[in-house]
């Protein structure tokens, strides 16, 4: 039997039903897929702030990496300086130390050399000797034959005390050390064209110009000696033999100036000064003591650099790396020997 | 002296220290008259001859009366450069005028030295033997009344004034 009809759903509104569950459905799965969208995005843009940082980050060390390249001439400088001032005072200690040992044989000599004079017939002779001078006065005065006879005589005296002689005549009988190399410093201002100054650098004490005395007589104080003939010879060599000479201190290392400004000077110095530096031939001194002297020539910036600038030195420290700055510079203003009255003196007869 | 004193031959600083002259100055002179030994050893009985050679004067003797006060020292020099005639291209060591003198009175000479060349009066040059020093040619009437205990006139004065004072 047919049922009674009831009023059904229509099929439409049915369908319009399920196109409203699917519009439904499909916006909750666009929000969520639009929510995924949304955080990707602000995961992008994140790790995008991320590397703009970090770009940032190289630009500031692309910057710093490029200054310190431009400064790499000035701590070239000042690193030069710091190895300069170190091995000259390790030269200087090489040779405090070498003269220490020479000075202890010559005073054994001496200490021999007293020994022997302790026997009496010796001393006998060497009052003889020491009474020659006496009567060296008056020989002029005595016929020939007289004078001949003496002189014969004071000759066989000192033969018979050569020995002793030769031990208290100063030479060092050489160490057993094996042969080293020191350096002296020359450097020439300016570098090319004519020279207004030549400064040297000894691996010596400065305080044996300030502090001299009769006992100065050391390895040391003779290698000052040499340096500073060797500059005088120098001065005479390339026309200036009236040059000023100062004496300074390179951080307690003795330095010797010569000034050239006054003078018109047409020699090449550093061809001179090459052969008439080499101090160690004719020394039997440095050669006693196993020490070889070469002569190292360098700008005269290396000597004494300019200072750095603060914020060079900030970017520097800033990157980790220890400044080689060096803790002093030349100690004092050139010319500064105080034995001369100005450092404008006239010189008579130049002024026009 | 010691009998080993009397056979060794004189260092280069002793026999600086016999001429009262810094051996660096010794060095120069020597080098200039081409008589640096070679081993820097010198006979005892050189010492003189060397004096002589170099041209080293002793213008203060020792034992001498030293002067009270800086004027009396600057009163000695001013004798000394007029007496010997240090005028013009006439010069003498710088050296010369303080050989002698404590290390006071040295330091004290220096300065008025110093002094006198600021004011115009003396001046100073070098030879290949060390450094000269002269009175101005014209200056020597300022030089002559220092000499006789006058008071050195006012622009000459003002640079003597701080070691005077």
């Amino acid at each position: 039997m047919k049922r009674p009809s009831e009023p059904g759903t229509p099929g439409l509104l049915s369908a319009l039903e399920a196109v409203s569950a699917w519009r439904e459905a499909q916006e909750e799965e666009a929000a969520t897929q639009l929510a995924e969208v949304d955080a990707e995005e602000a995961r992008l843009r994140e790790a995008i702030a991320e590397l703009e940082s970090q770009i940032a980050g190289l630009e500031t060390l692309r910057e710093n990496v490029r200054k310190r390249s431009a400064n790499l001439d000035l701590k070239e400088l000042h690193r030069s300086h710091q190895a300069l001032l170190d091995s000259m005072t390790a030269d200087r200690d090489l040779l405090a130390d070498r003269s220490a040992r020479l000075q202890e044989t010559t005073q054994a000599d001496r200490e021999r050399a007293k020994a022997m004079l302790s026997d009496a017939e010796l001393a006998e002779v060497v009052k003889e000797y020491e009474g020659f001078a006496e009567v060296q006065k008056g020989l002029a005065a005595l016929p020939p034959s007289y004078r001949k006879a003496i002189e014969d005589h004071h000759n066989a005296v000192k033969r018979r005390l050569q020995p002793i002689l030769e031990l208290l005549d100063g030479s060092a009988r050489p160490l057993d050390e094996r042969t080293e190399a020191i350096s002296l410093v020359a450097s020439v201002d300016p570098v090319e064209g004519p020279p207004q100054a030549l400064a040297l650098v000894l691996p010596v004490d400065a305080e044996l110009y300030y502090e001299w005395s009769a006992e100065s007589d050391d390895l040391c104080a003779h290698l000052a000696y040499r340096v500073v003939a060797a500059v005088n010879s120098l001065a005479a060599r390339i026309g200036a033999p009236d040059a000023p000479i100062a004496f300074t201190s390179l951080n307690g290392l003795l330095t010797i100036q010569l000034w050239l400004g006054d003078h018109d000077i047409q020699a090449d110095l550093r061809e001179v000064a090459t052969g008439v530096l080499d101090v160690t031939s004719g020394a039997p001194e440095l050669e006693a003591a196993k020490l070889e002297v070469y002569a190292l020539w360098l700008p005269p910036e290396v000597l004494s650099p300019p200072e750095a600038e603060d914020t060079d030195l900030e970017q520097e420290l800033s990157l980790g790396v220890e400044s080689a700055l060096p803790e002093d510079s030349v100690d004092e203003v050139l010319l500064s020997d105080d034995r001369v009255p100005g450092d404008d003196d006239p010189v008579p007869g130049a002024e026009d | 002296m010691s009998t080993l004193d009397h056979l060794t031959r004189l260092s280069l600083a002793e026999t600086a220290t016999q001429l009262a002259l810094h051996p660096f100055d010794l060095v120069r002179a020597l080098v200039h008259l081409n008589a640096l030994p070679d081993d820097l050893r010198f006979e005892r009985d050189a010492v003189d001859g060397l004096r002589q050679r170099i041209g080293l004067q002793t213008w203060f003797p020792e034992g001498r009366q030293s002067p009270a006060t800086p004027k009396g020292l600057l009163q000695d020099l001013s004798h000394q450069l007029v007496t010997r005639g240090v005028v013009g291209e006439t010069g003498t060591r710088l050296d010369n005028l303080s050989r002698g003198l404590d290390e006071a009175e040295k330091e004290q000479a220096m300065a008025l030295v110093r002094g006198l060349h600021a004011a115009g009066v003396v001046q100073t040059w070098t030879e290949p033997s060390g450094l000269m020093i002269s009175v101005v040619e014209g200056k020597e009437y300022v030089v002559a009344d220092l000499a006789e205990g006058g008071d050195a006139p006012d622009g000459v004065l003002e640079s003597l004034s701080p070691v005077l004072d």
